[in-house]
């Protein structure tokens, strides 16, 4: 102890100490695989999109709020749609729009929250089917770049689907007066950045 | 003082480089390698996730026969692999399979356990396939015990959770589930040629 404390040396050495953290490299236990990059940048990929995100909460949201069974199909039909989309971007197959169509689903879906739409269950099917082409397709044209383009495709479904279940986890507050303010309140935050989407605002 | 800089100096030395303990898919020995695969080649992966998202969406009466059943064509799938030397699991063929299961776990339909039962050996079969050609006897049986637990673990691990999950939120869970599968096979087979 007594070394410690009249140690000239230690304001000298500190700086030293400090750079050479910065110096080094992170120290990797384990290095990713091929499979393994793969599928988390699909995973990442819709969840680190503020586009995507706003859109599959909002599917998720509807969902709820339409109640069963919409709470279960539409997170069916979307990512079904949305392979459609998907195969066609990894084809190469032009869509266009696609950036247009990915904004105009979370304004649109969030307005459908907002207002607390209630359409029959095929026309909502219709509309998230409609915008999951746009959201497939985006992901899909970066699929045959990807390390393992299988593990990507189930990296963005997955996360796709766990973006829906947030959405439905937060519609569940669809059961209190208080809950449904704030799920319309989200509608409409949605819908509102759905605009930002389309100006290019955000 | 100077023995401490000399130290210094030689700390400097020893800063970490990426440091990699484990190659988390590399040699490990054809037990351990055998008993990754459904992680580490994403065809095995997907047609196994599809045959337990089915046998979730089955009475588990249906469901036992056919694990077992699993089991043993998952320990038989890398000596059918040695003797006749088949071509691993291309992702487009796994992506056709895996439409296929997660079909039929989306509409819920119930099947007769004798038909499970064939379909969860042939997935079996079709991931023990998958790999290396293993020509001595002892990495030959490490291999294939090692194939038969991982595909075994994958697929009881998934079929759990998934039979977790629809007793608390509603039998329509396993449907989503069954639409990934669906979703990620119909891209799988977009890409003919593609390395899984």
């Amino acid at each position: 102890m007594a070394i410690h404390e009249e140690d000239p040396l230690k304001p000298r050495l500190f700086p030293l100490f400090v750079a050479a953290l910065f110096a080094s490299t992170p120290a990797l236990a384990h290095s990713t695989s091929d499979a393994g990059g793969g599928f988390v940048t699909g995973f990442l990929h819709p969840i680190l999109g503020w586009d995507h995100v706003a859109a599959m909460i909002a599917v998720g949201l509807w969902g709820a709020f339409l109640g069963k069974p919409a709470v279960w199909l539409l997170p069916v039909t979307f990512p079904l749609v949305m392979a459609l989309g998907g195969a066609a971007g990894a084809a190469g197959v032009p869509i266009p729009g696609i950036e247009t169509g990915i904004a105009a689903s979370a304004l649109v879906i969030g307005l459908a929250v907002l207002l607390a739409a209630r359409p029959p269950l095929a026309v909502a099917a219709i509309i998230v089917a409609f915008f999951a082409i746009f959201h497939g397709h985006a992901h899909g044209t970066e699929m045959p770049a990807a390390i393992s383009p299988l593990a990507y495709a189930a990296g963005f479904v997955i996360g796709t689907g766990l973006l829906h279940l947030c959405g439905i986890a937060f519609g569940v507050l669809t059961r209190s007066k208080a809950g449904t303010v704030a799920v319309r309140s989200a509608g409409g935050v949605i819908a509102a950045a759905g605009v930002g989407f389309l100006t290019g605002a955000l | 003082m100077r023995l401490r800089y000399l130290a210094g100096a030689f700390a400097f030395f020893l800063q970490p480089g990426t440091a990699q303990s484990h190659e988390a898919f590399g040699d490990l020995g054809p037990f351990y390698q055998g008993l990754l695969h459904p992680l580490a080649d994403p065809a095995q992966g997907l047609v196994l996730a599809g045959i337990a998202v089915l046998l979730a969406r089955q009475p588990v009466q249906v469901v036992r026969p056919a694990f077992l059943v699993l089991l043993l064509c998952a320990c038989f799938g890398p000596l059918i692999h040695l003797a006749v030397s088949t071509p691993s699991l291309d992702s487009r063929s796994a992506g056709l399979v895996a439409v296929i299961l997660g079909g039929v776990a989306i509409f819920g339909i119930a099947l007769p356990a004798g038909l499970v039962a064939i379909m969860a050996g042939a997935i079996a079969l079709l991931a023990g396939i998958a790999g290396d050609v293993l020509t001595d006897v002892r990495s030959l049986l490490l291999s294939t015990g090692g194939t038969a637990v991982g595909i075994a673990i994958f697929v009881l691990f998934l079929w759990a959770a998934l039979d977790i999950i629809q007793s608390r939120l509603g039998r329509l869970a396993g449907a989503v589930a069954g639409s990934w599968v669906v979703a990620i096979g119909v891209m799988a087979a977009a890409l003919p040629g593609a390395p899984a």
